[in-house]
């Protein structure tokens, strides 16, 4: 009977010691959430205190200036745009440093990326002229997602340096970050809107070459003297250019506003009640991350599939 | 194309609607300054710009409609690889 005792003794102190593990870490959280809602803005609302545990978020829609070499000015969204790219950078360099045919930890991390990426890009473009797709689209969606789950570093808030600000009349001290998420800044999305729009003219143009404007100046009809359905024609073709310009808008206020809306949601969340109850908002910002990043290299790729396919005389 | 490829291409609609709307009030409010004929123009800019931005979208959405009818993959589909 001893010795019976003496085998099922270690699972179930397993087991004991599982549950009590978990049982801790569900206290842990939940004293913590109780901190912050007592710390937090929510708390001091309900104590009557005049603030709580973290400093009122100042949200400004341009990004902040951190530094002005005559004239030229530095702000934190540029620097935190760099750091994503010092990052993706390190991370490729180091996955193909030395590559072998059967990969390490870090080169098959790379390789599930990429070729996930050459997948996604398959599907809709084909085999055949994926590779030569590959490396804008998969450029686009690495950049926007590192720059969205970089920003996500604790490091964003704590990195901050005090200025002082005029608001509502009276002379207020704010803590500007040093570091602020890319995508907030008007400037990469559109750039990489304007960069996104001439891929998908270059290609319609280098594949289809003049056809491809035949698309938005179709003078056909009205050179023929069918004025009527000449003038329809030259309607529909300023449609399609207006559509076209119209995608630059869509894009870089998609990427802006999510990234923006994020940040705010960060910044208020855990500004209400600190802790740990701003953490399942971080997990959304993850996948908020990823998605806009795929949405973004997905609409180009899309597009461009569109614009490198012949159209027929159209109805 | 997959078929979330052709969502996607109408991610943009909402704002070619706004957008051409917003070009014909403000085409119409400055034709108005410029002739004097308050609120003429700005209710024909609405009107045109309401009937370019539903048929902009018509024809956005056309090659999906022709795709349904005829019960197989859109006209302009042959980029598409596999299904």
């Amino acid at each position: 009977m001893a010795e019976a005792r003496g085998t099922a003794t270690p699972a179930a102190a397993v087991s004991r010691r599982g549950t009590r593990l978990l049982l801790f870490a569900a206290v842990a959280l939940l004293a913590l959430f109780l901190a912050g809602l007592v710390t937090g803005a929510i708390g001091a609302a309900f104590l009557g205190k005049d603030a709580g545990l973290l400093p009122r978020p100042h949200v400004q829609l341009a990004a902040e200036e951190v530094l002005n070499i005559g004239g030229l000015s530095l702000r934190n969204t540029v620097l935190s745009n760099w750091l994503a790219m010092l990052a993706l950078a390190l991370l490729v360099i180091l996955a193909t440093r030395n590559m072998k045919l059967v990969p390490g930890r870090l080169q098959s991390v790379v390789e599930i990326i990429v070729e996930g990426l050459l997948q996604f890009v398959e599907s809709v473009i084909g085999q055949a002229k994926a590779r030569s797709f590959l490396p804008i689209i998969g450029t686009i969606f690495l950049f926007v997602a590192f720059n969205a789950w970089i920003a996500l570093l604790p490091i964003y808030p704590a990195l901050v340096f005090p200025e002082s600000v005029v608001e509502g009349g009276q002379q207020e001290v704010i803590n500007v970050p040093l570091l602020r998420s890319a995508g907030t800044d008007l400037n990469m999305p559109l750039a990489l809107a304007l960069v996104s729009f001439v891929y998908v003219e270059f290609w319609g143009i280098r594949t289809l070459g003049f056809a491809y404007l035949g698309k938005f100046f179709r003078p056909g009809n009205l050179l023929r003297g069918r004025v009527f359905q000449g003038f329809i024609d030259l309607f529909v073709g300023l449609l399609e250019l207006i559509s076209e310009l119209i995608r630059i808008v869509s894009f870089t206020f998609r990427l802006f506003g999510n990234m923006t809306a994020g940040e705010i949601l960060l910044l208020v969340a855990s500004f209400l009640v600190p802790f740990v109850f701003a953490v399942p908002f971080y997990g959304l910002e993850l996948l908020v991350g990823f998605v806009q990043a795929l949405i973004f290299a997905g609409l180009t790729l899309v597009f461009t599939a569109v614009a490198i396919t012949p159209h027929e005389g159209e109805h | 194309m997959p078929w979330w490829a052709w969502s996607l291409r109408f991610a943009g609609l909402g704002w070619y609607i706004a957008l051409c709307i917003l070009a014909g009030i403000v085409g119409g409010y400055f034709l108005d300054r410029w002739l004097g004929t308050k609120p003429l123009f700005i209710l024909v800019g609405i009107l045109l710009g309401t009937v370019v931005a539903f048929y902009g979208v018509y024809r956005m959405v056309a090659p999906l409609m022709s795709m349904e009818k005829n019960g197989g993959s859109p006209r302009n589909s042959n980029t598409g690889s596999r299904s």
